[in-house]
């Protein structure tokens, strides 16, 4: 078989070190290396894991004082285990420009921010579905946006049940203790939470954007997921209301046909009384958007004007609320 | 069940502890019998429904050798049965991996519409039956005798290498079977194991699971993504095919010498590769093996007359290009075998006939480029796919356009897999190889602590997210 020598261009593997690892006499100085090594690693991971109870960062074993930290999905995803159901009766549901909303102003409920970066609506059921599988929910908003409807992708490897094993000790905690260590030494994060998940964010400025036409398309599963999810609260018997947050004068005129349609498209297809759009009385709204200062990337709202909208949009609900008990 | 998951590590455990007590105490027969239970039972873990497959190949090329390696039989005899039994492996393969690629082929061309079988391809089918196939040829030639059915049915099945290798022929396994049934593995031999597996866990949870993220996005969207990020996504490719697959194959090694068994290595450093057929020596050294022994030669010989150069490279030309579709039922892979075959043969004409002497740097830079670029072909989902990630390389729509990622260095999710990523690169070019660090083990206090610390790094990683599976379990 070997007289191929002439030309062989896929020729016998070098002679590696891989040859030179070879059984040796059997050496007692190994079988203490073994014992010390195995229970060394044993060691360590008991201790993190021990830690990692102990600090208890997201509330899944009782604690009450906790907050978003840095991995924003694995710390919201796993809040819905226990920390939102055992605190909360409302949710309020969307991408970033929810997500920068004081809920803590809404008086009626007690509402926690569970709106997403860059989230899409498969994202969003997700954690609506935790809470409702473990919570007492009464009432949900959903701040809907074209971002949100438009694709289902999942922006994370987390927010899966696997998430609570991770809580035990991953990278997701080792990361969240790294932002506590520069927090602790003075340099906290560009992004910080508050206890009800609103996200502070410095805005800075961008061009002025158009929607393009495939952030204008709803993405059949995501409607689905839409669709499901206002069922599934309507069983449970949670009221849901559906809001669209300001958008800037100029960028809703550029494109008003379009995103008029894209917003009646969002909201159709419901049972009567499944869900109820509410919006912020004119002479709220029409000053909030017409000043180009509210919006310094012009999309997200800035902090005083997202006040004026949460409180005036906490008004709607409350007499909402009132409404619904008389 | 996948090594880098929590269920095989602890039944893992627990099985090396009960089969070194059984080893050092009972008959080989009650040792080998545990062995080949564990074998099933990981097996059965992920795949019972392709038990009976597994089993069904064993027991027929157990029969078929007996035949084709029996001297008393004549030789004429005995050729038709090795024959016949490579054509019913050949055949048993292509059934499951290639019967639909040829109907949805041919479909379109004969304008006739036949309902494609839904098979699913059973898991480590082209390695079992890639061993099976040697194993009979080498019993025709003469270099095993027959093994027993139990020795059989134990070498096919061992699961440090059942599912994807490495490649091990029966000569390497049968014997150790019976030399060491009533040997333990060494405390020294455990400890390699041990460093071998925790190093080929560390390859793929830390480096292969991260480099996937940034590998996937430009084939799964290669007109929206950007000519920088797809070469990012491009070499990251070329770094995870190598850190998944050698970390496979180390933890295989390792798990094997842990049970006191050795098994060949795989990988030796192919991306410090001077040239093609450098490369080759390096990379997945048991199908190399593969192609040059059952292939390649076979082919060489098939040509009548003295070997030449010419007929050397129409041989490694279609051995390449067989192996390349050994891999799956996709065109690509054929045209990636068939891009190897030629670059071999490109490598040994430059070496042979013109006597080129090129400078280690330029030779390493050539080798790996074309790796790369052929990994294109390997990674892609069908020919059309891969144009489009080719294509996707090329700029266009100015530096803006060519510069944006789908990714946000200010995530920390990102930085948790960007950094390893980067991280791996100088790894593969200038670390040590596994081999070497477990031959080079010693049992001080340092060692301990650097094996303790890895091991829970891989814990800790293996407990982030979801088990990956490998690239390999899907050929």
């Amino acid at each position: 078989m070997n007289n191929t020598s002439v030309a062989e261009p896929i020729p016998r593997p070098l002679d590696s070190a891989s040859t030179k690892v070879e059984s040796k006499r059997a050496a007692d100085p190994f079988r203490g290396w073994l014992w010390r090594t195995l229970l060394l690693a044993v060691a360590i991971s008991c201790a993190f894991v021990w830690v990692n109870v102990k600090t208890d960062l997201l509330g899944l074993h009782g604690r009450q004082d906790v907050r978003i930290h840095t991995v924003l999905r694995f710390s919201i995803y796993l809040m819905t285990y226990r920390y939102i159901p055992d605190n909360f009766d409302g949710l309020f549901m969307g991408n970033s420009q929810a997500e920068l909303l004081d809920t803590s102003k809404i008086h009626s409920y007690k509402v926690f921010n569970a709106g997403l970066n860059w989230s899409t609506m498969p994202e969003e059921r997700t954690l609506a579905e935790e809470v409702l599988k473990r919570g007492h929910l009464k009432m949900v908003v959903l701040d809907l946006c074209p971002s949100l409807l438009s694709s289902h992708a999942l922006r994370s490897a987390y927010m899966t049940p696997r998430d609570y094993w991770s809580s035990f000790g991953s990278v997701q905690t080792l990361l969240i203790y790294s932002e506590l260590v520069l927090e602790a030494l003075g340099h906290p994060g560009p992004f910080t939470y508050d206890p009800y998940g609103r996200m502070h964010i410095p805005l800075s400025y961008q061009p002025p954007s158009r929607f393009t036409a495939e952030e204008l398309t709803l993405d059949p599963i995501a409607m689905r997921d839409l669709h499901e999810l206002v069922d599934h609260f309507h069983a449970k018997g949670v009221k849901v209301y559906v809001t669209f947050s300001p958008m800037y004068q100029a960028k809703w005129d550029a494109q008003r046909e379009e995103l008029l349609d894209w917003e009646s498209k969002a909201t159709s297809g419901f049972a009567p009384g499944e869900l109820e759009v509410i919006d912020v009385p004119e002479q709220v709204k029409k000053p909030l958007q017409a000043n180009r200062k509210n919006f310094p990337d012009y999309t997200h709202l800035a902090p005083a004007a997202s006040d004026t909208f949460i409180e005036s949009l906490a008004t709607v609900l409350g007499d909402k609320s009132s409404q619904t008990t008389q | 069940m996948l090594f880098n998951s929590f269920p095989f590590l602890g039944a893992f455990v627990i099985a090396a502890f009960v089969y070194a007590l059984l080893r050092g105490r009972t008959s080989r027969a009650v040792s080998q019998s545990f062995l080949l239970l564990i074998s099933i039972g990981f097996y059965s873990y992920g795949a019972s429904q392709t038990l009976p497959l597994l089993i069904g190949s064993i027991l027929f090329n157990w029969a078929v050798a007996r035949r084709a390696g029996n001297t008393e039989l004549p030789e004429k005899v005995r050729h038709r049965w090795a024959f016949a039994g490579v054509a019913a492996n050949v055949l048993f393969l292509s059934l499951f991996k290639y019967v639909n690629l040829f109907l949805g082929t041919v479909q379109p061309l004969l304008h006739t519409k036949v309902m494609l079988p839904n098979w699913r391809l059973p898991l480590g089918l082209s390695f079992f039956t890639l061993t099976q196939i040697m194993y009979l040829v080498d019993c025709y030639e003469g270099i095993v005798e027959p093994s027993t059915l139990f020795d059989h049915a134990s070498f096919v099945a061992f699961f440090p290498y059942l599912v994807a290798g490495p490649i091990t022929r029966a000569k390497q396994m049968v014997q150790q079977f019976q030399q060491k049934a009533h040997a333990p593995a060494t405390a020294e031999e455990v400890a390699q194991g041990f460093a071998l597996f925790t190093l080929g866990l560390i390859k793929k949870t830390l480096f292969a699971d991260s480099l996937v993220r940034l590998a996937d996005t430009a084939f799964a969207s290669p007109t929206t993504t950007s000519a920088m990020e797809t070469w990012l996504s491009v070499l990251a490719y070329w770094m995870q095919l190598y850190f998944d697959f050698s970390g496979y194959s180390d933890m295989a090694v390792g798990a094997a010498r842990m049970l006191g068994f050795t098994i060949p290595f795989n990988f030796n450093a192919p991306y410090k590769s001077k040239s093609i057929i450098e490369f080759w020596q390096r990379w997945h050294i048991s199908l190399s093996n593969f192609i040059t022994t059952y292939l390649y030669t076979p082919i060489l010989r098939a040509f009548k007359g003295r070997a030449t150069l010419a007929k050397a490279a129409v041989a490694s030309i279609l051995a390449m290009s067989i192996s390349g579709f050994w891999h799956g039922p996709a065109w690509t892979f054929a045209a990636w075998g068939l891009c190897h075959g030629v670059a071999l043969t490109v490598n040994q004409y430059s070496r042979k006939k013109f006597k080129l002497k090129v400078p280690p740097a330029l030779g390493w830079l050539m080798t790996m480029a074309f790796v790369v670029f052929a990994g294109i072909l390997f990674r892609a989902t069908d020919l059309h796919n891969a144009f489009q990630v080719f294509a996707a390389l090329i700029p266009t729509g100015g530096f803006a356009a060519a510069r944006k990622f789908s990714f946000v260095l200010s995530n920390p999710e990102t930085v948790a897999y960007v950094l390893p990523a980067l991280l791996s690169f100088p790894f593969a070019w200038f670390g040590p190889t596994s081999q070497e660090m477990a031959a080079s083990l010693r049992p001080t206090v340092r060692t301990s602590v650097a094996y303790a610390l890895l091991a829970f790094i891989a814990l800790v990683l293996m407990n982030s997210v979801i088990a990956k599976t490998f690239v390999y379990f899907g050929f």
